[in-house]
């Protein structure tokens, strides 16, 4: 489903893998992690959060369901809406700059 | 700096510099100062910087080359992979947009040479994505790509119309954020042209990559750009367009039945005059290797002789110019030359000559070219 | 290398004049005998050929015809490279030859990522001064040559990516209106400035030839140690304020115009230059005031 102002507007079962790592370059920087994406040319600070949740699709195809229940190990508390709303902005913004992609229910996760 | 090699294949000083570079890459170590600023020069106006990059490093070259050459060419060569990352990024992001479109789409020019890594890409400037898709398709691929953010460049109604009806593609797309131009194609050629091809053979006989896209078959991308440089009653004739098909030749030609099958399509879609000028003037200004069976059919399409000759005066003078007529860069040219005192006339270049017109009046080439054009 | 001026005059005002400056050689063409003395006068010192040399760009500055040449004097420029300039007035002389060169590297040059920014060096330590144009950093950059520092740009820094070092690109530095006395001030002397150029459209323009010394190290580089930020403020108090890792990063990708057709080796020489040197903006009020926080910091800060 895509909305009105042309963004993505991703079910929340919707399965999200990480594109291409192989072209990703990683900066450490004192307050955040800097990923530069070869293809495009665009560089994004993430802050830890956000670069935990991109590490969790890069180990496996996840969808938004699975992301939270590894978020929640590892935080070791339930994460509410508030923080769930941000979870699903970092998705969009990483689908935005073609850093993940759905994997559209009728393809088969090529290698 | 290297001394002038002392071979038989060594510099013609009385032809063009560049040509023969283009033809035979080891001769730039015969190259003096002025013989580079020269090259480098005719290089920039006609785009081929990149590809001296290109042809430098396939033949082992490059560090023989003298520094300052390097660093002159090196400037070319990252703004030609730039671009070329660009083109690439663009084909990710409509194929993110077309994500659960499951028709074909065709990758063509620049992006399918890409794509497939011919020798054509090598050094090749690609500014723009063009895609081709069959003419149903056309509302829906469009719809696909203004959900995902693209913008139409054209927005007066008349000038929609005229794209959809009388041009072979929408009107250029483009997203906000990327800035590169997305041309969505139906056909090949302009609908009212007399010579429009059967679209639909040429996306029968398309290829598939991986992922998303298509690339139409040998024969029919060689056609492609045939048909884009000696049609259309325009000459949108430059070396960099018959240095592609050149490179094409070279490159299908050694595969079997790849001659048969192209001149069988060429004349299936009545498309032989254009093909037997591309072969004329690759085999004459590139020495392009063309069997001679396939001259001999190809000249079954030639036009009468006194066309034949205006057609090569026409191409003597067009492919100096650098370019489709693009009248400031020519302009920019002619500044330069005529305030630095270079001002000669079209023939400056000193191309390998052609069988030029005995005597043919002014008036007369001017009656005819305005019957042609 | 130096060139007797009457041959130098003769070669710009013929097939042109070879010249030098960092990494670039341009051959320049100048149909205007005012234009002529001006650019003479300005790039007194600078390292003029002979030839033959193997050339970046050409320019020329020239008249469209006659009536442009004599009776309406109106200055083209032509840099071959798709430039876009409407035509000068004569007056404005050195302007085009400036604003053509500018074209040609901001363009052109891909084999430095280019900052749009003022670099200067002192005892090995090279300075990034990046800003929007404007914003002071010619003045002090200028200011700062003036006074024990070595100037390598007002307008272009170069980084080459491969060995992260900075190299000069000397060109004159442009200065714009209440700049220039406050500049004349400072260099105590009108001899190393072009004339003031009235009535253009970014108001008066005048030229100030960096210190001979620096252009006779102009092939020397230097590793960068620290990134100034100047915001000129004449309202402000002084102040200093340091900038983290990230925030340094992203300031510098903004100011460069190449970084993206360069891709990834930009990418890392850019982070590189982030974590090894400090980064700061600077708040001042005056060009005194501005050389003085760029000492301190750069006291403080580097070793």
């Amino acid at each position: 489903m895509v909305d009105a102002d042309g963004s993505f507007n991703l079910s929340k079962t919707a399965v999200f893998r990480v594109t291409d790592a192989a072209s990703f370059l990683w900066e450490h920087m004192d307050d955040a992690h800097i990923i530069y994406d070869q293809r495009s040319g665009h560089s994004q600070a993430l802050n830890d959060f956000a670069r935990e949740i991109f590490d969790i699709i890069e180990d496996k195809p996840s969808s938004l369901q699975d992301i939270l229940a590894v978020l929640e190990l590892i935080l070791e508390r339930t994460i509410g809406d508030d923080l769930l709303e941000q979870i699903q902005q970092t998705l969009e913004m990483f689908d935005k700059m073609g850093l993940i992609e759905p994997i559209a229910p009728c393809h088969e996760i090529s290698q | 700096m290297t001394t002038p090699v002392q071979t038989k294949d060594s510099l013609d000083q009385k032809q063009n510099l560049l040509l023969q570079i283009l033809k035979t890459p080891p001769l730039m170590t015969a190259l003096d100062i002025k013989g580079w600023n020269q090259v480098l020069f005719e290089a920039h106006m006609l785009k081929l910087r990149a590809r001296l990059v290109y042809d430098a490093e396939v033949n082992g070259l490059w560090s023989a080359l003298p520094d300052k050459v390097q660093q002159i060419l090196t400037n070319a060569k990252i703004e030609t992979a730039a671009r070329q990352r660009k083109i690439m990024w663009e084909m990710n992001r409509v194929s993110r947009a077309l994500n659960d479109f499951k028709d074909k789409v065709i990758l063509v020019k620049g992006a399918a040479y890409l794509t497939r890594n011919l020798k054509c890409a090598g050094g090749r400037d690609s500014v723009d994505l063009d895609i081709l898709v069959s003419r149903k398709n056309l509302d829906i691929v469009e719809n696909h790509l203004l959900l995902a953010g693209y913008v139409s460049q054209v927005l007066d109604d008349y000038d929609q119309q005229y794209y959809r009806e009388w041009a072979h593609e929408l009107p250029p797309l483009v997203h906000p954020s990327r800035l590169v131009e997305v041309d969505v194609h139906h056909t090949i050629l302009q609908v009212t042209n007399r010579l429009s091809p059967d679209i639909d053979l040429m996306i029968n006989a398309s290829q598939p990559l991986e992922g998303h896209f298509h690339t139409l078959c040998d024969e029919d991308m060689l056609l492609h750009s045939i048909v884009h440089q000696f049609v259309d009653g325009t000459l949108k004739s430059s070396l960099r367009n018959l240095l592609e098909q050149h490179d094409m030749m070279m490159e299908f030609g050694v595969k079997p039945e790849f001659w048969t099958k192209f001149m069988d399509r060429a004349e299936a879609l009545r498309l032989g005059r254009p093909v037997f000028y591309s072969l004329r003037y690759c085999a004459h200004f590139l020495d392009t290797p063309i069997p001679d069976a396939v001259m001999v059919r190809a000249k079954k399409n030639a036009p009468g002789r006194a066309v034949q000759k205006l057609m090569d005066l026409l191409i003597f003078r067009t492919m100096v110019p650098f370019g489709a007529a693009n009248g400031r860069r020519r302009s920019k040219l002619t500044d330069f030359l005529s305030t630095n005192g270079l001002y000669i006339r079209s023939h400056w270049l000193r191309m390998p000559p052609m069988m030029l017109i005995a005597h043919l009046s002014r008036k007369f080439y001017r009656r005819f070219m305005a019957r042609q054009i | 290398m130096t060139m007797d001026i009457f041959k130098a005059e003769h070669h710009l005002a013929g097939p042109g004049l070879l010249m030098g400056v960092g990494p670039i050689m341009t051959r320049i063409a100048i149909k205007f005998p005012s234009i002529r003395d001006d650019f003479l006068h300005m790039y007194q010192g600078y390292p003029f050929f002979e030839g033959p040399e193997i050339t970046d760009y050409h320019l020329t500055i020239f008249a469209k015809n006659l009536y442009r040449r004599y009776l309406r004097p109106q200055v083209a420029i032509n840099t071959l490279m798709n430039d876009d300039f409407v035509p000068l007035p004569e007056s404005m002389g050195l302007l085009s030859v400036e604003m053509g060169m500018n074209w040609q590297v901001a363009f052109g040059c891909k084999t430095h990522i280019l900052f749009h920014a003022g670099v200067v060096e002192k005892n090995g330590v090279g300075v990034i001064i990046p800003a929007i144009s404007g914003s002071g950093k010619s003045t002090l950059s200028a200011g700062l040559s003036y006074d024990g520092w070595r100037f390598f740009s007002d307008e272009f820094g170069m980084l080459k990516a491969e060995t992260g070092e900075l190299y000069p690109y000397p060109r004159p530095v442009s200065l714009k209106n209440e700049s220039i006395p406050v500049m004349k001030e400072w260099v105590g002397s009108d001899a190393p400035f072009s004339r003031e150029y009235e009535g253009t459209p970014k108001g008066t323009i005048c030229y100030l030839r960096p210190p001979i010394a620096c252009l006779e190290e102009m092939h020397k580089p230097v590793r960068p140690r620290a990134v100034i930020h100047p915001v000129y403020n004449p309202n402000a108090k002084s102040d200093i304020k340091p900038l983290t890792e990230t925030m340094a990063f992203f300031r510098l990708v903004r100011s460069s115009a190449n970084y993206g057709d360069i891709g990834a080796p930009a990418f890392r020489a850019l982070a590189k230059i982030a974590k090894e040197c400090v980064s700061c903006e600077i708040t001042y009020s005056s060009l005194e005031e501005g050389i003085r926080l760029v000492n301190k910091f750069i006291d403080e800060n580097v070793a």
